[in-house]
C-alpha cells in the first residue's frame, strides 16, 4: 500500500481528491501497490497531463514518469506566467 | 478611439502646465505604455544627461486599453532614465492611477524640470495645480496617501514617494494604494530629485471605444475562457508565493547571496505557510484575477510578500521568519524602497562580512539587524549610508565584484541562471539591467520541460519573450495574463476601429525592443556590458537538480552571439541600419 500526500496549486486545486481532505500538508491518496508513477496520480485525480507544468517529490523537481513511494509529498503546479 | 489625444506637460522648474496633442503617428507604431513612453523619452532627452538632474523626465503613460473593460488593463507605465544603471527604465504599477489619468482627459503626463521646494501635483480633470508639499515631505508613503485622501477626497488616486525617494536612494520606488510599487531602477529617486512628493489624480470623463458591443462580447469571452483558466488562476489562488516551491524544488532559489539554489527554510516561507495568514484579496482596475493577496501576521499587515521579496529579502538573506519578512516588506513599502535590490544588497553585505572582506555588521539570518536596515538605508544612517550605494558600487570600493549579483548596476531578482541558462541571457540583455520582466524563460526551463542546461534554441526563446512583453506592456496588459497575440490583435482592432493584424503587433514588439536598445546604445552600452556576475560562470551550485552546474562562459558567449545575429544586431550589439529600416524606424 502506498499513501502519498498530494498538494495541488492554482486552478488545479479545484480537482477533487476523494480520499481525504487537505489540511495544509496535502491530501492522502492511496494505491494498493508498493510504488506508483506521478502520471498515475494525475490520472487518479482527473488532472489532465497537459495542465501540469511542474511536479516535485519531497521538494525536488521530477518528471511525470518518476516513481513515488509510501509517505512521499507530491506538489503539482500548473503552467505559470509572469513573476 | 480610446485615446484622449492629449498630453499633460508639467515643468517643475518654471511651474508651467501645458496641454498638447498626443503624437498620432507615434501611437500607430508604439501604441502606448512602454513603447510610447520610450519613444517620447528617446526623442526628448539628450544622451548622457544626469538622471537626477532637471534634464531628466518622468513620463507616465496609459495605453489604448486603459480605462476600458479589457481585462487586466489597469496598470500605468512610467518611463525615465535610471540613476541606478544610466539606461532607459520603464516600470509598471498596478492599482487605479492609469484609468484615473485617462478619465481626467490625458493619455500621458510628462514631468520635466526640478522644483526649488517640495511640491505635489494635483489633477482634477482640467484643473491642474502645483502645491506646496512641505507638510508631506519626510513622511512615509502610507501617511502621505492618507493625508492626500483627506485633502482631495477618497476618490482621488495617489502616486507618491517615501523618504528613500526624497533621499535619492538608487533603489527607491514610487508607491500607490499603499502596497503597489513602480519598483525598480531608482524611479522614486528621479521623482525625489524633482522634489515632487506626490501626484494626485481624479477624473470624470469618458473613454470611448470603436465597437462597444463587440468589445463587451470579447471581454466576457476572454474572462471566461482565457483569464480565469489553469494558466492564470495561480495568481489569484496562491499568488506569486507559489513560485517559492517550484524555484526551491528546481534548485534556482537564490540563497545566501546566490551561494546556493536550495534554501533549508523554504517550507516556512512558501505558499502553504502564507495561505494560512491571508485574510482577503484585492484587484486592480478592470481585473478579474485579483492577485493582490494581503497577509496579516501578529501586528503586521501587508499586501504581499510577493515571490521576489520572499526570495531576495528571505532566502537570499538567510531569513526564514515570515513575520520578519512581512515587517521588512511593509517597512520598505512605507519608506518607498525596492525589496529586490535591498535584499540583494544585504545578501552581499552579509557575505562580505562573513568572508572577513568588510564588516558591515550584518550576518545571514540575523533577523534583528536585518529589520533595522530598511530605515538605516532609506535615511543613509550608519552602515545604511554605504549600503544605499547598491551592490555594484559597494564592490568597486570593497571588492567582491565576482559575487556582486548585479547586471549593469541593477541587482538580480530571484532566479539563478546556473539552473536556467536562458534566464542568464535574459538578464544580460534586458533593457533595464538585471531584470526578469523583459523575458521569463525560467518558466520553460526550471519550471517546465525544457532542458535548462543547453543553449540550443535559447536565444530565440529569449527574443520571443522580449518581443512579446514589449508589445504587451505597450498595450499595457498585466504580466499575469498569459494571452495570445491573436487575442491582443482582436481586442486592439475592436478598440481602435482599425485592423491591427497579429503580424503588425509582432513587428511593433520588435520595434519597441529595438528602440529600448537604441536608447542604451546612445548611452554607451556595448557588448561587454551584456554579461553576468562571475559567480554564475565560475561557482557551481551546491544543491538540488543543478548541483555542480555553472553557466559556462563559452556557452554564454555563444548564446549571446546567436542572440545578436537573430536580433539583426551587429557584433557590438547595435541594431543594424537594415534592421531599423525593416522596422520602419
Amino acid at each position: 500500500m502506498v499513501v502519498v500526500w498530494v498538494r495541488t496549486y492554482g486552478a488545479l486545486s479545484s480537482h477533487s481528491i476523494e480520499e481525504g481532505v487537505d489540511k495544509g500538508d496535502g491530501a492522502p491518496v492511496a494505491f494498493p501497490r508498493k510504488r506508483v508513477k506521478v502520471r498515475e496520480i494525475l490520472a487518479r485525480l482527473h488532472i489532465p497531463e497537459e495542465a501540469v507544468a511542474f511536479v516535485a517529490i519531497n521538494g525536488v523537481k521530477c518528471t511525470k514518469d518518476a516513481w513515488v513511494t509510501d509517505g512521499d509529498k507530491i506538489a503539482i503546479f500548473p503552467l505559470v506566467a509572469g513573476g | 478611439m480610446s485615446y484622449r489625444w492629449e498630453v499633460l506637460r508639467v515643468n517643475l522648474s518654471t511651474g508651467s502646465v501645458a496641454k498638447e496633442p498626443l503624437n498620432k503617428s507615434w501611437t500607430e507604431k508604439y501604441f502606448g505604455g512602454r513603447g510610447l513612453g520610450a519613444k517620447y523619452l528617446y526623442e526628448e532627452l539628450e544622451g548622457g544627461i544626469d538622471p537626477l538632474s532637471a534634464d531628466n523626465e518622468l513620463i507616465l503613460a496609459t495605453g489604448p486599453f486603459t480605462g476600458t473593460i479589457v481585462p487586466c488593463s489597469g496598470k500605468l507605465a512610467i518611463t525615465t532614465k535610471s540613476p541606478a544603471t544610466g539606461m532607459i527604465l520603464d516600470c509598471s504599477i498596478g492599482g487605479c492611477f492609469a484609468p484615473q489619468l485617462k478619465f481626467a482627459g490625458y493619455d500621458m503626463l510628462i514631468i520635466e524640470g526640478q522644483a526649488e521646494k517640495p511640491v505635489y501635483l494635483s489633477i482634477d480633470n482640467e484643473k491642474v495645480e502645483i502645491h506646496d508639499a512641505s507638510h508631506l515631505w519626510s513622511k512615509g508613503i502610507f501617511e502621505t496617501e492618507s493625508q492626500l485622501h483627506e485633502e482631495h477626497g477618497m476618490g482621488a488616486v495617489v502616486l507618491s514617494i517615501g523618504p528613500a525617494g526624497e533621499n535619492l536612494i538608487r533603489f527607491a520606488c514610487i508607491g500607490s494604494e499603499y502596497y503597489r510599487q513602480a519598483g525598480r531602477g531608482g524611479i522614486g529617486s528621479v521623482m525625489g530629485s524633482k522634489r515632487l512628493k506626490a501626484v494626485v489624480c481624479s477624473g470624470g470623463k469618458d473613454v470611448t471605444v470603436f465597437d462597444m458591443p463587440r468589445l463587451l462580447e470579447l471581454a466576457k469571452k476572454a474572462i471566461r475562457e482565457d483569464v480565469l483558466t489553469d494558466t492564470n488562476l495561480w495568481a489569484h489562488v496562491e499568488g506569486t508565493p507559489s513560485i517559492v516551491e517550484m524555484s526551491n524544488s528546481s534548485g534556482v532559489f537564490p540563497t545566501r547571496n546566490y551561494q546556493d539554489g536550495v534554501f533549508a527554510g523554504a517550507q516556512k516561507i512558501n505558499a502553504d505557510s502564507i495561505q494560512k495568514l491571508r485574510p482577503h484579496k484585492k484587484a486592480c482596475f478592470a481585473c478579474a484575477l485579483g492577485c493582490g493577496n494581503y497577509l496579516c501576521v501578529e501586528d503586521i499587515t501587508v499586501e504581499g510578500p510577493e515571490y521576489e521579496t520572499l526570495a531576495l529579502a528571505g532566502a537570499n538573506c538567510g531569513v526564514d521568519d515570515l513575520r520578519a519578512i512581512a515587517k521588512f516588506n511593509a517597512d520598505c513599502d512605507d519608506l518607498g524602497m525596492d525589496t529586490i535590490s535591498l535584499g540583494n544588497v544585504l545578501g552581499f553585505a552579509m557575505e562580505m562580512t562573513e568572508r572577513g572582506m568588510k564588516d558591515f555588521g550584518i550576518r545571514f539570518g540575523d533577523v534583528e539587524t536585518y529589520l533595522k536596515m530598511p530605515r538605516l538605508v532609506a535615511y543613509r544612517k550608519g552602515v545604511g549610508k554605504e549600503l544605499s550605494r547598491g551592490v555594484k558600487q559597494l564592490a568597486k570600493t570593497y571588492g567582491g565584484a565576482e559575487f556582486a549579483m548585479q547586471v549593469k548596476g541593477l541587482e538580480l531578482p530571484g532566479y539563478d541562471p546556473r539552473g536556467s541558462w536562458a534566464m542568464g541571457l535574459a538578464y544580460a540583455t534586458a533593457s533595464r539591467g538585471g531584470c526578469h520582466m523583459s523575458a521569463w524563460p525560467v518558466a520553460d526551463e526550471a519550471f517546465g520541460d525544457l532542458d535548462p542546461f543547453t543553449i540550443e534554441g535559447k536565444a530565440q526563446l529569449v527574443i520571443t519573450g522580449q518581443h512579446y512583453n514589449a508589445i504587451k506592456f505597450s498595450l499595457i496588459l498585466c504580466d499575469f495574463w498569459a494571452l495570445s497575440m491573436d487575442t491582443m490583435s482582436e481586442m486592439v482592432s475592436c478598440v481602435l476601429g482599425r485592423e491591427v493584424p497579429t503580424a503588425n503587433l509582432e513587428k511593433a514588439g520588435e520595434r519597441v525592443w529595438n528602440l529600448l536598445r537604441l536608447f542604451n546604445v546612445r548611452e554607451g552600452f556595448k557588448v561587454a556590458d551584456d554579461s553576468l556576475p562571475a559567480r554564475i560562470f565560475k561557482d557551481p551550485l551546491k544543491s538540488g537538480t543543478p548541483a555542480g552546474r555553472v553557466l559556462p562562459r563559452e556557452q554564454f558567449d555563444s548564446m549571446l552571439r546567436e542572440y545578436y545575429q537573430l536580433c539583426g544586431w551587429d557584433s557590438e550589439g547595435v541594431p543594424t541600419p537594415e534592421k531599423l529600416k525593416e522596422l520602419e524606424m
